[in-house]
Protein backbone atom coordinates (compact mmCIF):
# COMPACT_ATOMS: atom_id res chain seq x y z
CA UNK A 1 0.00 0.00 0.00
CA UNK A 2 1.81 3.15 -0.93
CA UNK A 3 0.32 6.17 0.87
CA UNK A 4 -0.33 9.46 -0.47
CA UNK A 5 2.58 11.46 0.72
CA UNK A 6 5.04 9.07 -1.18
CA UNK A 7 3.07 8.75 -4.34
CA UNK A 8 3.46 12.94 -3.94
CA UNK A 9 7.41 12.54 -3.95
CA UNK A 10 7.79 10.00 -6.30
CA UNK A 11 5.73 12.13 -8.92
CA UNK A 12 7.72 15.51 -8.40
CA UNK A 13 10.75 14.51 -8.38
CA UNK A 14 10.20 12.39 -11.62
CA UNK A 15 8.76 15.79 -12.86
CA UNK A 16 11.80 17.51 -11.53
CA UNK A 17 14.42 14.59 -13.51
CA UNK A 18 12.19 14.89 -16.39
CA UNK A 19 12.30 19.14 -16.56
CA UNK A 20 15.80 19.22 -16.02
CA UNK A 21 16.79 17.33 -18.45
CA UNK A 22 14.52 19.28 -21.02
CA UNK A 23 16.37 22.23 -19.65
CA UNK A 24 19.88 20.42 -21.05
CA UNK A 25 18.45 18.93 -23.98
CA UNK A 26 16.15 21.45 -25.37
CA UNK A 27 16.88 22.78 -29.21
CA UNK A 28 15.64 26.43 -28.08
CA UNK A 29 16.80 28.42 -25.15
CA UNK A 30 13.36 29.86 -24.43
CA UNK A 31 11.83 25.82 -23.97
CA UNK A 32 15.10 25.51 -21.95
CA UNK A 33 13.48 28.48 -19.59
CA UNK A 34 10.24 26.97 -19.36
CA UNK A 35 11.70 24.11 -18.70
CA UNK A 36 13.69 25.64 -15.67
CA UNK A 37 10.65 26.96 -14.20
CA UNK A 38 8.94 23.48 -14.31
CA UNK A 39 12.30 22.35 -12.23
CA UNK A 40 11.77 25.40 -9.68
CA UNK A 41 7.98 24.53 -9.24
CA UNK A 42 8.53 20.69 -8.62
CA UNK A 43 11.45 21.81 -5.99
CA UNK A 44 8.68 24.00 -4.50
CA UNK A 45 6.38 21.28 -4.18
CA UNK A 46 9.32 18.91 -3.04
CA UNK A 47 9.96 21.83 -0.23
CA UNK A 48 7.09 22.14 1.06
CA UNK A 49 6.56 18.69 1.69
CA UNK A 50 10.05 19.20 3.63
CA UNK A 51 7.92 21.42 5.88
CA UNK A 52 10.04 24.14 4.49
CA UNK A 53 7.47 26.14 3.83
CA UNK A 54 8.99 29.96 3.86
CA UNK A 55 11.92 28.83 1.77
CA UNK A 56 10.08 26.57 -1.15
CA UNK A 57 7.73 29.94 -1.04
CA UNK A 58 11.12 32.27 -1.42
CA UNK A 59 12.08 30.08 -4.18
CA UNK A 60 8.77 30.09 -6.11
CA UNK A 61 8.53 34.19 -5.51
CA UNK A 62 12.38 35.05 -5.93
CA UNK A 63 13.35 32.35 -8.70
CA UNK A 64 10.34 31.76 -10.58
CA UNK A 65 8.73 35.68 -10.19
CA UNK A 66 11.83 37.33 -10.80
CA UNK A 67 15.18 35.51 -11.67
CA UNK A 68 13.18 33.43 -14.77
CA UNK A 69 11.36 36.81 -15.77
CA UNK A 70 14.97 38.03 -16.47
CA UNK A 71 16.31 35.32 -18.13
CA UNK A 72 13.72 34.84 -20.39
CA UNK A 73 13.99 38.31 -21.09
CA UNK A 74 17.60 37.95 -22.39
CA UNK A 75 17.00 35.27 -23.89
CA UNK A 76 13.93 36.85 -25.90
CA UNK A 77 15.98 39.78 -26.49
CA UNK A 78 19.09 37.87 -27.69
CA UNK A 79 17.30 36.04 -30.67
CA UNK A 80 20.21 33.54 -30.05
CA UNK A 81 20.76 30.28 -32.30
CA UNK A 82 21.58 27.01 -31.03
CA UNK A 83 22.58 24.05 -33.13
CA UNK A 84 21.96 20.47 -32.52
CA UNK A 85 21.93 19.19 -29.46
CA UNK A 86 22.56 15.59 -30.55
CA UNK A 87 26.77 16.40 -32.29
CA UNK A 88 27.80 17.91 -29.27
CA UNK A 89 26.30 15.01 -27.03
CA UNK A 90 28.27 12.66 -29.38
CA UNK A 91 31.15 14.75 -29.15
CA UNK A 92 31.69 15.27 -25.54
CA UNK A 93 30.52 11.77 -25.06
CA UNK A 94 33.58 10.38 -23.54
CA UNK A 95 33.94 13.36 -20.91
CA UNK A 96 30.22 13.37 -20.14
CA UNK A 97 30.88 9.35 -19.37
CA UNK A 98 33.92 9.90 -17.18
CA UNK A 99 32.84 12.93 -15.22
CA UNK A 100 29.31 11.92 -15.09
CA UNK A 101 30.56 8.47 -13.75
CA UNK A 102 33.28 9.92 -11.72
CA UNK A 103 30.71 12.14 -9.94
CA UNK A 104 28.11 9.56 -9.32
CA UNK A 105 30.93 7.02 -7.96
CA UNK A 106 31.86 9.89 -5.61
CA UNK A 107 27.76 11.20 -4.88
CA UNK A 108 27.09 7.07 -4.08
CA UNK A 109 30.51 6.81 -1.60
CA UNK A 110 29.56 10.17 -0.07
CA UNK A 111 25.49 9.73 0.46
CA UNK A 112 24.81 6.11 -0.29
CA UNK A 113 22.04 4.26 1.34
CA UNK A 114 24.01 2.98 4.37
CA UNK A 115 24.87 6.60 5.35
CA UNK A 116 21.70 8.20 5.63
CA UNK A 117 18.94 4.90 5.49
CA UNK A 118 15.48 5.60 7.08
CA UNK A 119 16.73 3.58 10.31
CA UNK A 120 19.36 6.07 11.15
CA UNK A 121 17.15 9.29 10.12
CA UNK A 122 14.08 8.49 10.97
CA UNK A 123 11.14 9.60 9.46
CA UNK A 124 10.38 13.97 8.96
CA UNK A 125 8.53 14.80 12.21
CA UNK A 126 7.08 17.89 13.94
CA UNK A 127 4.97 18.84 16.38
CA UNK A 128 1.78 20.62 15.23
CA UNK A 129 2.48 23.99 16.39
CA UNK A 130 5.90 24.14 14.22
CA UNK A 131 5.90 27.46 12.03
CA UNK A 132 8.99 27.26 9.88
CA UNK A 133 8.51 30.47 9.13
CA UNK A 134 8.60 31.31 12.76
CA UNK A 135 11.80 29.59 13.40
CA UNK A 136 13.68 30.99 10.60
CA UNK A 137 13.52 34.50 11.66
CA UNK A 138 13.80 33.64 15.09
CA UNK A 139 17.69 32.98 14.29
CA UNK A 140 18.24 35.07 11.07
CA UNK A 141 17.30 38.43 13.15
CA UNK A 142 19.45 37.72 16.05
CA UNK A 143 22.27 34.92 15.47
CA UNK A 144 22.75 35.80 11.89
CA UNK A 145 21.54 39.35 11.48
CA UNK A 146 25.58 40.78 10.25
CA UNK A 147 25.44 38.17 7.40
CA UNK A 148 22.04 39.41 6.72
CA UNK A 149 23.07 42.79 6.38
CA UNK A 150 25.72 41.79 4.37
CA UNK A 151 23.70 40.54 1.84
CA UNK A 152 21.25 43.41 1.41
CA UNK A 153 24.48 44.97 0.23
CA UNK A 154 25.06 42.31 -2.08
CA UNK A 155 21.81 42.63 -3.50
CA UNK A 156 22.07 46.20 -3.87
CA UNK A 157 26.19 46.11 -5.48
CA UNK A 158 24.39 43.94 -7.98
CA UNK A 159 21.52 46.08 -8.74
CA UNK A 160 24.26 49.42 -8.98
CA UNK A 161 26.72 46.74 -11.16
CA UNK A 162 23.89 45.31 -13.19
CA UNK A 163 22.51 48.88 -14.16
CA UNK A 164 25.57 49.98 -14.71
CA UNK A 165 27.00 47.54 -17.18
CA UNK A 166 24.09 47.70 -19.01
CA UNK A 167 23.11 51.49 -19.12
CA UNK A 168 23.94 53.29 -22.25
CA UNK A 169 23.58 56.33 -21.42
CA UNK A 170 20.62 59.08 -22.89
CA UNK A 171 22.20 59.28 -26.63
CA UNK A 172 19.27 57.66 -28.19
CA UNK A 173 17.19 59.75 -26.68
CA UNK A 174 15.74 63.67 -27.15
CA UNK A 175 16.98 64.93 -23.38
CA UNK A 176 17.79 67.94 -22.17
CA UNK A 177 21.02 68.88 -20.84
CA UNK A 178 20.71 70.69 -18.33
CA UNK A 179 24.16 73.09 -17.71
CA UNK A 180 24.60 73.25 -21.19
CA UNK A 181 21.41 74.92 -21.25
CA UNK A 182 22.57 77.38 -18.25
CA UNK A 183 25.69 78.07 -19.54
CA UNK A 184 24.17 79.24 -22.96
CA UNK A 185 25.35 82.55 -23.60
CA UNK A 186 24.61 86.20 -26.05
CA UNK A 187 28.66 85.57 -26.71
CA UNK A 188 28.23 81.78 -27.79
CA UNK A 189 25.03 82.11 -30.00
CA UNK A 190 24.61 85.19 -31.34
CA UNK A 191 26.32 86.50 -34.63
CA UNK A 192 26.39 89.95 -35.53
CA UNK A 193 26.89 90.48 -39.18
CA UNK A 194 27.70 93.36 -41.01
CA UNK A 195 26.44 93.88 -44.30
CA UNK A 196 25.48 96.47 -47.05
CA UNK A 197 21.19 97.65 -46.30
CA UNK A 198 19.06 96.15 -48.70
CA UNK A 199 16.34 99.18 -49.83
CA UNK A 200 12.78 97.49 -49.66
CA UNK A 201 11.15 97.55 -53.20
CA UNK A 202 14.04 98.51 -55.03
CA UNK A 203 13.12 97.30 -59.17
CA UNK B 1 7.69 5.85 3.95
CA UNK B 2 10.37 9.34 2.53
CA UNK B 3 13.20 9.07 3.95
CA UNK B 4 16.81 11.55 4.10
CA UNK B 5 18.29 9.45 1.52
CA UNK B 6 15.24 10.04 -1.22
CA UNK B 7 16.09 14.19 -1.03
CA UNK B 8 19.64 13.61 -0.93
CA UNK B 9 19.64 10.79 -3.63
CA UNK B 10 17.24 13.05 -5.74
CA UNK B 11 19.26 16.31 -5.77
CA UNK B 12 22.66 14.38 -6.33
CA UNK B 13 20.81 13.41 -9.69
CA UNK B 14 19.92 16.77 -10.09
CA UNK B 15 23.45 17.87 -9.78
CA UNK B 16 24.32 15.30 -12.08
CA UNK B 17 22.22 16.23 -14.66
CA UNK B 18 23.01 20.03 -14.88
CA UNK B 19 26.58 19.17 -14.54
CA UNK B 20 26.20 17.05 -17.86
CA UNK B 21 24.34 19.95 -19.21
CA UNK B 22 27.60 22.11 -18.69
CA UNK B 23 29.61 19.59 -20.16
CA UNK B 24 27.61 19.52 -23.33
CA UNK B 25 26.23 22.90 -24.09
CA UNK B 26 29.66 24.44 -23.94
CA UNK B 27 28.39 26.41 -27.02
CA UNK B 28 25.64 28.38 -25.62
CA UNK B 29 25.95 30.52 -22.87
CA UNK B 30 22.78 31.29 -21.71
CA UNK B 31 22.23 27.46 -20.87
CA UNK B 32 25.12 27.10 -19.17
CA UNK B 33 24.30 29.74 -16.89
CA UNK B 34 20.49 27.85 -15.86
CA UNK B 35 22.63 25.00 -15.71
CA UNK B 36 24.27 26.80 -13.17
CA UNK B 37 21.05 27.74 -11.43
CA UNK B 38 20.29 24.09 -11.14
CA UNK B 39 23.09 22.77 -9.74
CA UNK B 40 22.20 25.38 -7.03
CA UNK B 41 18.84 24.09 -6.64
CA UNK B 42 20.41 20.77 -6.17
CA UNK B 43 22.75 21.98 -3.70
CA UNK B 44 19.76 23.78 -1.61
CA UNK B 45 17.59 20.88 -1.54
CA UNK B 46 20.43 18.87 0.29
CA UNK B 47 20.82 21.49 2.33
CA UNK B 48 17.02 22.05 3.25
CA UNK B 49 16.56 17.95 3.55
CA UNK B 50 19.19 17.81 5.83
CA UNK B 51 18.12 21.00 7.73
CA UNK B 52 14.46 19.48 8.49
CA UNK B 53 15.76 16.05 9.28
CA UNK B 54 18.34 17.03 11.81
CA UNK B 55 16.13 19.82 13.14
CA UNK B 56 18.87 22.24 12.43
CA UNK B 57 17.60 25.42 10.89
CA UNK B 58 20.86 26.79 10.49
CA UNK B 59 20.81 25.33 6.71
CA UNK B 60 17.86 27.25 5.79
CA UNK B 61 19.84 29.85 6.87
CA UNK B 62 22.26 29.26 4.26
CA UNK B 63 19.65 27.96 1.13
CA UNK B 64 18.35 31.77 1.95
CA UNK B 65 21.85 33.37 1.62
CA UNK B 66 22.17 31.04 -1.70
CA UNK B 67 19.16 31.88 -3.00
CA UNK B 68 19.89 36.11 -2.48
CA UNK B 69 23.70 35.29 -4.06
CA UNK B 70 22.27 33.90 -6.81
CA UNK B 71 20.00 36.05 -7.50
CA UNK B 72 22.98 38.16 -7.96
CA UNK B 73 25.49 36.31 -9.84
CA UNK B 74 22.38 35.64 -12.20
CA UNK B 75 21.33 39.82 -12.45
CA UNK B 76 25.59 40.12 -13.20
CA UNK B 77 26.16 37.51 -15.37
CA UNK B 78 23.01 37.95 -17.62
CA UNK B 79 24.43 41.83 -17.68
CA UNK B 80 27.49 40.49 -18.77
CA UNK B 81 26.28 38.13 -21.53
CA UNK B 82 23.97 41.42 -23.37
CA UNK B 83 27.24 43.64 -23.43
CA UNK B 84 29.26 40.38 -24.80
CA UNK B 85 25.95 40.14 -27.28
CA UNK B 86 26.02 43.66 -28.01
CA UNK B 87 30.32 44.07 -28.54
CA UNK B 88 30.50 41.16 -30.35
CA UNK B 89 26.78 39.96 -32.03
CA UNK B 90 27.18 36.42 -30.65
CA UNK B 91 27.48 34.74 -27.59
CA UNK B 92 29.11 31.62 -28.36
CA UNK B 93 31.39 30.43 -25.91
CA UNK B 94 34.10 29.14 -28.50
CA UNK B 95 34.63 32.58 -29.94
CA UNK B 96 35.38 34.02 -26.91
CA UNK B 97 39.41 33.68 -27.25
CA UNK B 98 40.83 37.08 -26.88
CA UNK B 99 42.28 37.12 -23.63
CA UNK B 100 46.02 36.01 -23.91
CA UNK B 101 48.06 34.76 -21.34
Amino acid sequence: MIDVQTLTFFAFSGLLLLSAGGVVFSRHAVSSVMFLILCFLCSTVLWLMLHAEFLGLALLFVYVGAVMTLFLFVVMMLNVKIDATKARLLKYFPFVLVLGGGLVTMLWLALGPDAFSIKKTGVLAFSEHYNNTRAIGEVMYTQFVIPLELTAGILLVAMVAAIALTFRGSQQRRVQDTPKQLMASKANNLRIVSMASEHEGGE
Amino acid sequence: MIGLAHYLVLSSMLFVISFIGIVINRRHLIVMLMCVEMMLLAVNMHFVAVSQYFHDISGQIFVFFILAVAAAESAIGLAILVLLYRCRQTIDVESIDQLKG
